[in-house]
Parts: structure tokens; sequence; C-alpha cells
């Protein structure tokens, strides 16, 4: 088990080195002038070209790409994400405040997805090829194929602009939260309910199964013990790859219905080349989705002891 | 002892048993034989209540047959159990279920019979040979005792030592617990070797239904000659002969 946390471990560093290098060249290599781009953030106007140079400077550009790299690397290894190049305040809490908006926005997000997703797949699979197995797939599919832009859109022409039952724009009530997490539930649940129900369909396929309940083993404990494993495996996976949709599509939601939080901090720190506010977004994400990963690597060893036996 | 009395079976329309009838006394076998879609499986199918029979009886001790919970010894002996769980909870789970004690010197006498280890009972399938979780398979049909046992193709995923040496083990344990068997198999030397009784089945219909000596002595029907002869042909009932 410690070799196999250790192993995991040091995959999961070699993803963040990777994020965090990556993300780092992209801006670096970025068209334009990073030193030009601050200073227009920071004074909003055009200034002088010793005010660039000394910016070029201040933001280590000037001391070339490794060494600016090493520069920001260094105090993040303790936790210090550094000072925004804009506005010279500590990205930290910027980004909790940004956090703050985004994390609720996800979690609701996510909860209406498992909360729809669940017992629509259930229901499918009492009888597959039903009109309610067919209703079902067709609903998830309808879901996965519309866009999050698109469905925001029809949200709030149907429930702000026709009905007016709900706000559409900021984010200043729990009201103002139903929408977005509408928007992102909706997508998070076509996936889910699709991933599901094959999930299950398969599982109550497997060989074994017809032997258990003609030696008399309850339904309710071959479904427990024997289908939702098998079941859990494929579900699992997709669920970590929908912490990346979450994350990406409550940034475009964000912007939808003009919330603050992770989208706007992102989208102001690229246009204005804020170095450490971009990798400190990029940083938590990849951490988010190592942690997550990880986790899901384990709980997989636990529903199927035959992965610890393949790396052993 | 099991009876099957004109039993018919209709498949997607089609007929796949035709008035098959038979029957097996308690520590007697009874083995089946016949080409690819003969209807084999089916009949195992039949008898346990699987596949819904169209007209006739099957009934054990003049009861439904249901009521005997015979037990099956599946061809892939792998894919009987759940690869994520070690065999030891496979074999009993059934017993757990239905509320039953296991008796352990029953356990252990039948361990012993399969050349079963303890620390193999601890193992996943991934982790056991073929000819392993294949004795592992009967152990798991043994274990609650059943009057009436089917074996469908039991040795075929097997090494031609392994198989021999299955064959045995499942020949002395009927001798030690009186359980009836009826084996499905195209192996007309394991059947002559070990069965009592042969029937042929082709197309849905029993050819003929003799002792085993008969069968390789003097078959009644033209396609048990066939069979016979091809058996004979490639070696696998000489040493019956």
């Amino acid at each position: 088990m410690i070799r196999v946390l250790a192993s995991l471990c040091l995959r999961a560093v070699v993803v963040l080195t990777g994020a965090a290098l990556a993300t780092f060249a992209l801006l670096w290599h970025a068209p334009g002038d990073p030193a030009l781009a601050i200073a227009l953030a920071r004074y909003d106007s055009l200034v002088p070209a010793d005010v660039v140079d000394q910016i070029r400077v201040e933001a280590g550009i000037d001391a070339g790409f490794w060494t600016a790299f090493q520069a920001w690397l260094s105090p993040l290894l303790t936790g210090d994400f550094g000072q925004s190049s804009v506005t010279g305040r500590d990205v930290w809490p910027e980004l909790m405040t940004a956090l703050s908006y985004t994390v609720p926005l996800a979690l609701a997000g996510l909860l209406i997805g498992i909360t729809l997703s669940v017992p629509l797949a259930l229901l499918a699979t009492r009888k597959a090829g039903s009109w309610l197995d067919r209703f079902a797939v067709g609903l998830a599919s309808l879901g996965a194929a519309i866009p999050a832009y698109w469905l925001g859109l029809l949200l709030i022409l149907l429930f702000a602009v026709q009905l007016g039952w709900l706000p559409a724009m900021g984010a200043r009530t729990s009201a103002h939260l139903i929408l977005p997490a509408l928007t992102l539930g909706l997508g998070v649940a076509a996936s889910l309910t699709r991933i599901l129900r094959s999930g299950i369909l398969e599982a109550r396929g497997q060989s074994f199964l017809p032997a258990l309940r003609r030696r008399g083993v309850a339904a309710r404990d071959i479904e427990r013990h024997h289908v939702a494993p098998h079941a859990a495996i494929p579900v699992l996976t997709v669920f970590g790859l929908e912490l990346a949709f979450l994350l990406e599509g409550a940034v475009i939601v964000e912007v939808i219905f003009a919330r603050p939080g992770l989208g706007s901090f992102l989208v102001d720190a690229i246009e204005a080349r804020d170095f450490p506010k971009v990798q400190a977004v990029v940083i938590l994400a990849a951490v988010l989705f190592v942690v997550v990963n990880l986790l899901i690597d384990l709980v997989y060893r636990g529903l199927d002891p035959r992965i610890g036996e393949r790396d052993a | 002892m099991l009876n099957v009395d004109g039993v018919c079976v209709k498949r997607g329309g089609k007929p796949t048993l035709q008035g098959v009838s038979m029957s097996i006394a308690p520590s007697r076998t009874l083995a089946v034989v016949g080409e690819s879609g003969a209807g084999k499986s089916t009949l195992i199918g039949a008898i346990l209540g699987m596949i819904p029979c169209a007209a006739g009886t099957i009934t054990w001790n003049d009861a439904p047959v249901r009521r005997c919970k015979p037990a099956l010894v599946m061809q892939e002996p792998r894919s009987a159990f759940n690869p994520r769980l070690c065999l030891r909870r496979s074999v009993m789970e059934p017993l757990v279920a239905q509320g039953i004690a296991v008796d352990a010197a029953h356990l252990a006498a039948l361990c012993q019979g399969l050349e079963i280890s303890a620390d193999l009972l601890d193992r996943r399938p991934s982790q056991v040979s073929i000819g392993q979780a294949q004795r592992v398979g009967i152990l798991r049909a043994l274990i609650a005792s059943p009057p009436l046992v089917l074996f469908d193709e039991p040795l075929s995923a097997l090494d031609a030592v392994t198989q021999k040496h299955t064959a045995r083990l499942i020949a002395d344990l009927q001798q030690n617990v009186g359980f009836a068997a009826l084996i499905v198999t195209h192996d007309l030397g394991y059947a002559a070797a070990f069965a009592d009784d042969i029937a042929v089945l082709r197309a849905g219909r029993i050819e003929e239904l003799t002792t085993a000596q008969d069968f390789v002595t003097a078959p009644q029907s033209a396609y048990g000659h066939t069979l016979r002869d091809a058996a004979f042909a490639l070696g696998a009932l000489e040493q019956v002969a």
C-alpha cells in the first residue's frame, strides 16, 4: 500500500510540475509584450517606455524564461502564490474570494447532476429497451448535445424574461444561484445518466449472476454486492472527468450569468498577462484534479482488488 | 430420481427439444452427447427451470425438480465466479444468503476430496489455474448437498492431464456423496469411461439411450454409430473398449 501511495504521489508531482511549466510557457510565448500588457492593465492607458521597462524588471520578464519560472516556482513550494503583477496585492486572498462564488456553483451543479441522474438511470435500467429507457437515453443525449452557453440563455429567456420567477444576472442572493446551477447541473446529469445506465446494464450481464440467482441469493444482495461495485467503476472514471467539466462549465456559466468568480478572475488575469494570478488558478485546478483522481484511484482498488494486483 | 418426461422446448418459435424423456437414479450418471446445437444446453436450462417447457414434465421424486435445488457446474470455471471476490466468499455466499449453516466437517471432506487447500479458497479466480477454478466450481455445487448435479462440459476448458484427474475426482465424490449426475459433453471417451448411461441427442430428439458399455460395443442408432466410429478414429474410445 505504501508503495502504491508513493507511486501515485510521484505521478501527482510530475503532473503538477508539467501543468505549471506548460502554463508558464504558454503565457511567456503568447504574442505581444507581456510587460506592455501589464502596464496597460495597471494604468489603463498608454505609458512611457521607461515605465514598461521598469515593469519588465519588476515582473522578472527581463531575466529570461527559466529564471522567471524558477523565481515564481520557489515561493510556490512554500504555499506563497505571490503578488499580482497588475495590482501588487497578494493573489491568494483574491483567489479565495473568487472561489467563494465558484465552489458553491460547482457543488450545486454537481448535486443537481447526481440528484437527476441516479433515479433516471435506475428507472431506465429497470427494463432495458422499454419506453422509459428510451426516454431516459433520449433526454441524456439531448442534455449532452446542448452547450452550456445556449442552455443558459434558454433558461434566462424562460425563467427570468418570460416568467420573471428568477434573477438572471449577478450573485447577490441564493436565488441568483439557481439558474447557473441548473445550467451546469443538467449537463452533468446528462453524461452521468448515460454512463450510469450503461454501467448498470453491463454489470447485470456478468456471467456469474445467473448462478447466484439460482442458488437463492436475494436480488437486493446481488444488486448491492455484485452489480453496484462493477457499475461504480466507469461512473467514478467519468466523475473524475466531470470535475474538469464542472470547472470549465462554471467559468462559462459565470460569464453568461455575469457572476463574479473564477471565470472573471481568470479572464481578467489572462488579458493583463498577470502571470501569478493565471498560474495560481492553473495550479489550484491541477491540485484539485490530482487529489480527486488519486482518491478515485484508491477507491478503484477498494472496489476491484484486481487493479492493485496488476500494479503489484 | 430425476424424471424427464416428454419435454418439448421452443426457442424463437423453433423446437429445440422434442419429446425428450430420460431418468437418472441417485448415484447414477447419465451423459448426454451430441453435436453442437443438438439441444444439450437447452436440456440443462429446462431442468434448472431457466428455460420454460412447452410440454412435458421434469420431476425429482415426483415433485417439481426445482424443489431439490439442482446444482450446476459450468463449462468456463473462472467466469462462474465474481472476479473481484475471493473464492471462499463465492462458495459460501449462497449458503449465507439462505441462512444455511456451513458444516465445517462437510466442507473439509469436500475440500479433501477435490484436493482444494485452504489457501486456494482465499485467492481470487484470476489467481488460480483453470483446473483449480473448476474444482472450486464443483465444491460450490456440492456444498449444499444437492441430490442432483448438472455438469455442462465440465472438462472442456481443461488440459488432458487435468481432465483425467478432475473426472476421477468427480467420480470418487459421487461414490462417496451419492448425487445423481447429468453430464453434457462432447467427449465420448469421458462419457463412456465415467457415465453409467449415455443419451445421444440430435436436433432436439433422443436418438438412443443406452448403457455406456452397450454404446461402445453396439450403438442402436445410425447416428450413434457415426459418433462412436468418429471417437474410435480419434482414439478417444480405445481405452474404454
